[in-house]
């Protein structure tokens, strides 16, 4: 009876999640460890602990909910959940922009992940490797992690990985795309806009979007290139994303200057200059933007 | 390295940038042979195109263009010297 309630409560709380309201994530998640826990039932509670924490990390709160995870981790003996725990521990130093913490724990996490057989989790441990090594500029580590988290995503439900896939088909484009495999790059990007698209899930898409333009750029397709960097600028003021807000400037700039409208390229990079208050941002500096092509030498995801 | 060479972050770039304080001269090579006024004002539409073309050149090409402007700037150099060497000789003869 408690283990029918407990998987109800995960139930929706992952349903929430997804529909992005992490409130009642927390909520339902936090009820499931009480609910564990007076059963007397250790490795579901960490379980829904483990997942509380994820939930508290999206919330802005990845400092505190390191110390608890660390504890989880060895607390149990439980496969699942140590794999859990080292990955929400990455995810948590990711958010804090602590990138070598965050490798060594994706790292952990996924030596654990060889020993499960649970797809889901594969997948998203496989994704988060393969993203930590694109940061990097590890394209090849990060290709292979792609190609390992869509196989592993291969034996889920369709409409529950749906967005999750397109993301990560996105992330396998744009490392193609630095590796000059172009075509194929753009390819990925594009079907991984089309479903996002379709799932109107603008919270995922404007990164997608980013990376398009970038690849509209390097194909000569300036149009194209315009119009998502334009939208990607957008839905990214919209969620408050300054790194793509940054890139998109970056991009979009790159973009005027390519149709020799130097004016409207100037106009974006002083815009970009505003996110670097405590660089003293002159025109030469702007001029090095305007007149060197610097698209292959910056890391959309560094 | 692996394939596709490192690349840095737009914070990095930015922070390398604004640490050096570079200067289009060091991207450019020396322009101190320019006159300052055309040399620290901000690129016109003009010189955008230039670099425009240039960009879309050859490394060969872009060599023998170098080659040229560096070929006129010295030319232009060695007028404006004669010209102002000519001024001088007549304010005081």
């Amino acid at each position: 009876m408690m283990v029918e309630r407990y998987d109800r409560l995960l139930r929706e709380a992952q349903g929430a999640f997804a529909a992005g309201d992490l409130q009642s994530a927390l909520r339902h998640f936090e009820a499931a460890q009480v609910l564990a826990s007076g059963d007397g039932d250790g490795d579901r509670a960490d379980r829904a602990a483990c997942n509380a924490c994820f939930v508290l990390i999206e919330l802005g709160q990845a400092e505190e909910q390191i110390p608890r995870l660390r504890r989880l981790f060895m607390g149990t003996l439980h496969p699942r959940n140590r794999c859990t725990a080292a990955y929400n521990i990455a995810a948590a130093y990711l958010n804090l922009e602590d990138f070598d913490n965050a490798m060594e724990w994706a790292d952990r996490s996924s030596e654990l992940a060889r020993d499960i057989d649970e797809p889901s989790l594969t997948a998203g441990v496989h994704n988060q490797q393969a993203s930590l090594a694109l940061r990097f500029s590890r394209f090849e580590e990060a290709e292979k992690g792609f190609h390992l988290a869509l196989d592993a995503m291969e034996s889920l439900g369709e409409t529950l990985q749906a967005a999750n896939r397109a993301t990560v088909l996105g992330n396998l484009g744009y490392a193609l795309m630095c590796t000059e495999r172009l075509e194929e790059g753009l390819n990925l990007c594009e079907q991984a806009r089309a479903a996002l698209d379709e799932l109107s899930a603008d919270n995922l898409i404007y990164e997608n979007l980013q990376d398009l333009c970038y690849g509209y750029i390097l194909d000569d397709q300036l149009e194209r290139a315009h119009a998502a960097g334009e939208r990607a600028l957008g839905l990214a003021e919209h969620y408050d994303d300054n790194q793509v807000m940054k890139n998109c400037l970056f991009l979009l700039a790159e973009v005027a200057v390519r149709r020799g409208d130097a004016f409207r390229g100037r106009r974006y990079l002083r815009e970009l200059a505003e996110f670097y208050p405590e660089i003293e941002m002159n025109e030469e500096i702007i001029d090095v933007f305007l007149t060197t092509d610097l698209t292959n030498v910056v890391n959309l995801r560094g | 390295m692996e394939k596709g060479e490192y690349r840095v972050s737009l914070d990095n770039l930015f922070k390398i940038l604004g640490v050096f304080n570079l200067k289009m001269a060091d991207f450019f090579g020396d322009t101190a042979a320019a006159p300052p006024a055309a040399a620290s004002r901000p690129l016109a539409k003009e010189d955008m195109q230039i670099l425009q073309m240039i960009r879309h050149l050859s490394p060969e090409g872009r060599r023998e263009a170098m080659e040229f402007l560096e070929f006129k700037v010295r030319r232009e150099q060695t007028d404006r010297r004669a010209v102002e060497n000519r001024r001088s000789e007549s304010e005081t003869g």
